[in-house]
């Protein structure tokens, strides 16, 4: 990969943070539970959860960990979002959006539309600016470059 | 045993076909196939088209089951209730010609258009359906929905005139599920948009909710709501309006989040996210008698409830029913909006 090129994100998230995601998706949970028993007067929900753990031998955590756990991602970037105060923080993670413009060019390309009216599409009426747009035409150009230069050193071997 | 027998009058219904309903579901079935056959030269994919409005139809009427009746079609004719798949291939053929066939000749029409002439085409056969069914016995209108038809019946077709406000509600409602799922299906080109148009949206889920809202409102009473929010017999603004911001929101928060995901997951993800906030809101709401269902909804009830919010298993399953219905019809205009051909080039214009 040539010096200076953005390195896509990976996707993977440290262990640590899987752990802190996890424990504030289970605090929400837990939350949301108090609060509907408070509401019905009772302690079923807290009470059908915590024994649903117990008495499968924890086997039910196999459902409640991944989901405690886009929960607290979830509400991470909530509370990420709400406090962050610099401007021109986009709100979607930059990763996001370009692989939805990509998508969005490659599948124009395929239907033959010209480049120039998927930047005017993109720019005109998705409202992306030209630099993002100029960003994700490169990443596929380099990526296809990339590809290629592979495809031929494998025909060549 | 795991399942109790349906002892209600929802399971013990008269389900023995006479001569003539054998004969019309036959029709049914020929007609099914020989649009099938023809339709598969005119566009791709015709069976799971076939496939994706029978299962809007299916979500409709699972969902409006206590509303109406459908007997005597035959033991083996039922899914559930009184649910039947014959007639649900009945209807998604009705629906199927008329919208394949003028996808197919008018290609370039404004979307609005051909949508407009959808609903046309559909509502004509639609009510021929009707008076068939009516008139062969095998359709008749639950009690709570006799109390809005009020025996006020079209002369010669014999359906009620609610019909003509239930068959184009109904129609837009699938017609919408359909032409989201085809968007996918025909891989059109959609543009991820980097501003949401809020106020647009929630028009646009405003107009899906009420509509849907009205029809559906003799399954269930909403009490106990402040006097000048009901707008329409029971139908409150200060409820509907509640799932018209949950669904907005949720629709808004998924586009924005997961802007990268395909369409399909996308719909998973409004489906979720939106019926995670509404069901306990619809059990709270049940519980505190602000949502009382009528006899015949509740006669449909098997008895099994979901255990951490003691609702009836069958509204948790009509949730995300309700949600799938509304959502995919309301952005599937979205999408039309947003990728507006003269839109576009106004915006060019101006800017040039």
């Amino acid at each position: 990969m040539a010096a200076g090129q953005k390195t896509p994100k990976s996707g993977k998230s440290s262990p640590m943070k899987k752990y802190i995601e996890t424990l504030v998706g289970f605090l929400v949970i837990l939350f949301i539970a108090v609060i509907i028993d408070l509401l019905r007067n009772s302690a079923d929900v807290t009470f059908f959860m915590v024994m649903s753990v117990v008495c499968t031998f924890g086997i039910t955590l196999i459902v409640y960990v991944p989901v405690a756990r886009l929960i607290g991602a979830l509400f991470i970037r909530l509370l990420k979002k709400i406090f962050k105060k610099e401007k021109n923080i986009e709100p979607i993670k930059p990763a996001n959006k370009q692989i939805a413009l990509i998508d969005y060019i490659n599948l124009a390309r395929k239907n033959k539309l010209a480049d120039s009216d998927t930047k005017n599409n993109l720019k005109y009426q998705g409202g992306w600016q030209d630099k993002v747009i100029d960003d994700a035409f490169k990443q596929i150009d380099q990526n296809n470059d990339f590809f290629t230069t592979n495809k031929n050193y494998e025909n060549k071997r | 045993m795991f399942f109790q027998p349906c002892t209600s009058m929802a399971c013990n219904f008269d389900k023995v076909a006479g001569t003539s309903i054998v004969y019309f579901e036959i029709f049914i079935f020929v007609m099914a196939i020989l649009s099938l056959f023809f339709l598969s030269k005119l566009t791709n994919r015709i069976l799971l088209r076939f496939i994706v409005i029978a299962i809007g139809i299916f979500i409709f009427e699972f969902f409006t089951a206590p509303m109406w009746h459908n007997f005597r079609l035959g033991e083996w004719a039922y899914v559930y209730r009184d649910v039947s798949w014959v007639l649900t291939i009945g209807w998604t053929t009705l629906i199927l010609v008329p919208v394949v066939l003028i996808d197919k000749y008018l290609p370039d029409a404004k979307e609005w258009k051909k949508f407009i002439l959808y609903l046309l085409f559909v509502f004509v056969l639609a009510l021929w359906g009707e008076k068939s069914v009516v008139a062969l016995g095998i359709r008749s209108y639950g009690p709570e929905s006799m109390e809005v038809i009020k025996n006020n019946f079209v002369p010669w077709f014999n359906i009620p005139w609610a019909a003509m406000y239930y068959i184009p509600v109904f129609m837009t409602l699938v017609i919408g599920f359909y032409k989201y799922f085809s968007l996918l299906i025909d891989k059109k080109l959609l543009m991820p948009m980097r501003k949401l148009r809020w106020g647009r949206d929630l028009i646009i889920v405003l107009l899906a909710v009420i509509l849907f809202e009205i029809m559906i409102e003799p399954m269930v009473i909403n009490a106990k709501l402040p006097s000048w929010s009901y707008f329409y017999r029971d139908v409150s603004i200060v409820m509907s309006g509640i799932w018209i911001i949950i669904i907005w929101l949720s629709v808004h928060l998924v586009d924005k989040l997961f802007i990268h995901f395909t369409l399909i997951k996308k719909f998973i993800a409004y489906i979720i996210v939106a019926g995670l906030v509404t069901t306990p809101i619809e059990a709270w709401l049940i519980a505190n008698k602000f949502r009382i269902y009528g006899p015949s909804a509740v006669e449909n009830f098997s008895g099994y409830t979901f255990p951490m919010f003691s609702v009836p298993i069958e509204v948790v399953f009509a949730i995300p029913f309700y949600l799938a219905l509304i959502i995919a019809s309301s952005k599937y205009w979205i999408y039309i909006l947003e990728n507006n051909k003269d839109a576009r080039k106004k915006k060019q214009k101006l800017s040039k």
